[in-house]
């Protein structure tokens, strides 16, 4: 047994590194050490920047641009983003849609959109949920009716995180509501958000910021030719694209950026130092748990169930040391701007809020209590 | 990085896991819990015939030269199936420190270990040593009731001396959990020395992480063991006509104790990988975060296997009370307070520093 890794990984590593240190710019990695979040320009920049070195799709294939990696090489990409810390590519594009159109797509869809997708000349967002389906996501209700070459789309969807900079946005719709089982009459639908009848709200979270929204579809025309996978089979579209890339969800990386903080703000403090020392032994911890998974994936590719565990404490340990960031501020951490957190000068400013707005990794992604249901019924046969 | 055990390893853990369940289990445990020992003379005479008393002693000591694998594979048996036996402080601790003895005395020493017929125990405390006489009190854990031989560790060398010699006398007290404790008097006593000074100060540490390792493996076999139990449970009891199973809070109540295994787990298996990791402060680390989990996780475990197999998890009459006595016990021994106190001032896993100078 051993845990080191490997020369070839720990070159990898710090191939990775040097390319991030050399490519960010240095104005993006300063909001992100402070913890403020890169704006729509700044993403996209990265996101190219990435693209031309061929590393904004870690988990495509290679004959769909991209670079052959496994699930270690993955894990350490992903990894050294999160310490750096740097921005991500947009998970949207390159973990969620981007595998679905590969396996689901018809060729004109790949042609059509896996470059400007990898690429950020296509930002998408996701239209899955709706004010009546939440986590029971097979409730959705909006219809979207076959008139000649379209679809007419009618319905509310909620929760589009960035679809104030998107450009499209990828749906579930109910294709037939007479289906015997709810999951039968849902399909998988492209919408261009520029499109007569779409209409994006804004949704301010508790951090102050404008980050998700709601978006009103009033019989958009959305044509048949942005249907993905075959009519009615949106379901099965749907599970492949939320079960990809599920050993990456412990975002330990970023866990550990916020550690730093933490000992930055706290030095000479025992007992906040303590209370950092048990949420890093169990970071630690959950690093080997990573590992492990990641190991048993080298063998066999499939779903692994204990993916769930990577979620329930990678979520736990994350917020753990968001609030005990803001402990350490203390009462000078509620100092807020009108014009959200990134308007406030020094970098205890974000700590706050990132605290807030942090309380919705254990919702979005799967409930935890969602996450323990599955573990319970998967693993445990409860 | 590589999980797999190999093929001779695998073999052991055949013959350990096969022998454990024979000869463990609640009846035996509850045995051994009666006897003046606290442990069960027939398992540890089976562990002695089939050579298990060698695993972790090494080669050229005449032993298997086990790491952290070995280690792990024993541990978690001995946890599971309630194997009542003295062997992290006799075979492990023990055993290691012998292997650090001067030739006449390690082969002497050690060929009564492996053959089960002389018992060891390891004590510590404040002792005065004038030229190998000692004079002070040490204390000792599991085994030091009714070992036959002791070695002391005065804080600055080992000694081996003979639990009759003249001069020593003993307290033992029964513990909760299985096994003996004794406090242990030297007045005036000879003790044949082991190692001294660097070689003292090396093999200290050593036992430091042979043991938490192995008591990280235990823990995660009780674990297990107490998580199986409550899982079967939870699936045949019916309460208000249908079974425990079938309700959600329970089963998120077992999700959460199956998510603190899989870190007892990584516990365990970080640990034995740690064992020759050469930065002392990193090995340090690991250990102090390895106690950490193991106290937390190991607690939270034990606790919830109790309340979800309702009162019957409280009588001794049930396995799962005797799993939760050893978590308890296990949890003491590696004191997650002092650990969490030792990490933190070691600087934890990442510095204050941005991580490119940090990693730089």
């Amino acid at each position: 047994m051993d845990l080191r890794p490997t020369p070839e990984e720990a070159a990898f590593r710090r191939e990775v590194r040097d390319f991030i240190r050399a490519e960010l710019d240095p104005a993006t990695h300063r909001k992100m050490l402070d913890g403020r979040l890169p704006n729509r320009d700044e993403v996209v920049a990265w996101q190219r920047a990435l693209n031309a070195r061929g590393w904004a799709t870690p988990a495509w294939p290679r004959e769909h641009g991209g670079p052959g990696w496994g699930p270690v090489e993955r894990a350490i990409f992903l990894d050294e983003l999160h310490q750096a810390p740097a921005p991500e590519p947009v998970s949207f594009n390159v973990a969620m849609l981007g595998p679905v159109l590969i396996r689901y797509g018809t060729e004109a869809q790949k042609n059509r959109f896996l470059g400007p997708t990898a690429n950020l000349d296509i930002w998408w967002c996701q239209g899955f949920s709706e004010p009546g389906a939440g986590s029971d996501l097979a409730a959705v209700r909006t219809r979207a009716v076959r008139d000649g070459d379209d679809y007419v789309v009618t319905g509310h969807k909620i929760w589009q995180g960035m679809a104030h900079h998107a450009d499209w946005m990828f749906t579930l719709v109910r294709t037939d509501p007479t289906a015997a089982k709810r999951q039968a009459g849902l399909s998988f639908l492209l919408i261009d958000l520029r499109l007569p009848g779409v209409t994006i709200r804004p949704i301010i979270t508790i951090d102050g910021r404008h980050e998700v929204n709601e978006v009103f579809l009033d019989e958009v025309r959305v044509p048949a030719d942005c249907l993905v996978g075959a009519e009615n089979d949106g379901w099965t579209v749907t599970k492949a694209l939320l079960s990809s890339e599920r050993t990456n969800i412990a975002r330990i990386g970023m866990t550990k950026h916020i550690l730093r903080r933490i000992k930055t703000q706290a030095a000479g403090d025992a007992g906040l130092l303590a209370k950092a020392a048990a949420i890093e032994a169990e970071l630690r911890m959950l690093e080997v748990t990573q590992l492990r998974i990641l190991d048993a994936q080298r063998r066999s590719d499939g779903a692994d169930p204990r993916s769930s565990v990577l979620k329930l404490k990678g979520v736990e340990l994350r917020q753990a040391a968001s609030e005990l960031l803001v402990q350490a501020i203390g009462p000078a951490a509620l100092r807020a701007d009108p014009e959200g957190p990134e308007a406030i000068e020094d970098a205890q400013g974000t700590a706050l809020p990132n605290y807030a707005v942090l309380r919705a990794a254990s919702i979005y992604g799967g409930a935890s209590e969602v996450q323990k249901t599955i573990l319970a019924k998967n693993v445990l046969g409860l | 990085m590589n999980l797999e055990l190999d093929d001779d390893q695998r073999l052991l853990k055949e013959m350990v896991d096969r022998f454990a369940e024979d000869t463990g289990g609640l009846d035996s445990h509850r045995a051994a819990a009666r006897t003046a020992a606290g442990w069960s003379e027939n398992a540890w005479q089976g562990m002695a015939d089939l050579g298990l008393t060698a695993v972790m002693v090494s080669e050229p000591a005449g032993g298997l030269g086990g790491g952290g694998a070995e280690l792990m594979i024993l541990g978690e048996a001995i946890g599971r199936h309630l194997l009542a036996v003295p062997y992290l402080d006799t075979a492990i601790l023990c055993g290691t420190a012998l292997s650090a003895a001067p030739a006449p005395l390690r082969e002497r020493a050690l060929g009564e270990l492996l053959d089960g017929s002389r018992r060891y125990a390891l004590v510590t405390g404040a002792i005065s040593d004038d030229e190998g006489t000692l004079t002070g009190k040490a204390h000792g854990f599991f085994g030091c009731g009714t070992a036959e031989a002791f070695i002391v560790d005065t804080g600055h060398a080992f000694y081996l001396v003979d639990a009759g010699a003249p001069g020593l006398s003993r307290a033992a007290r029964p513990l909760h959990g299985g096994g003996t404790a004794a406090d242990v008097r030297l007045d005036g006593v000879r003790g044949e020395q082991i190692a001294a000074g660097d070689e003292a100060a090396r093999l200290r540490l050593e036992l430091r992480d042979r043991r938490v390792a192995f008591l990280a493996a235990e823990a995660l076999g009780a674990a297990e063991g107490a998580f199986e139990a409550t899982s079967d449970y939870l699936k045949t009891r019916v309460q208000f006509g249908k079974p425990l199973a079938s309700n959600q809070a329970l089963q998120h109540r077992a999700a959460e104790m199956l998510v603190e295994i899989e870190q007892l787990r990584s516990a365990a298996i970080l640990a034995a990988c740690s064992l020759e990791e050469p930065v002392a402060d990193e090995r340090e680390r690991i250990m102090a975060a390895v106690s950490i989990v193991a106290v937390k996780t190991g607690r939270f475990v034990a606790q919830q296997a109790v309340q979800l197999h309702g009162g019957i998890g409280v009588t001794e009459e049930h396995a799962v009370g005797h799993w939760f006595l050893r978590l308890t016990a296990i949890g003491l021994l590696l004191d997650g307070v002092s650990a969490t106190r030792t990490l933190a001032g070691l600087g934890g896993f990442v510095a204050a520093a941005p991580y490119w100078e940090a990693a730089a």
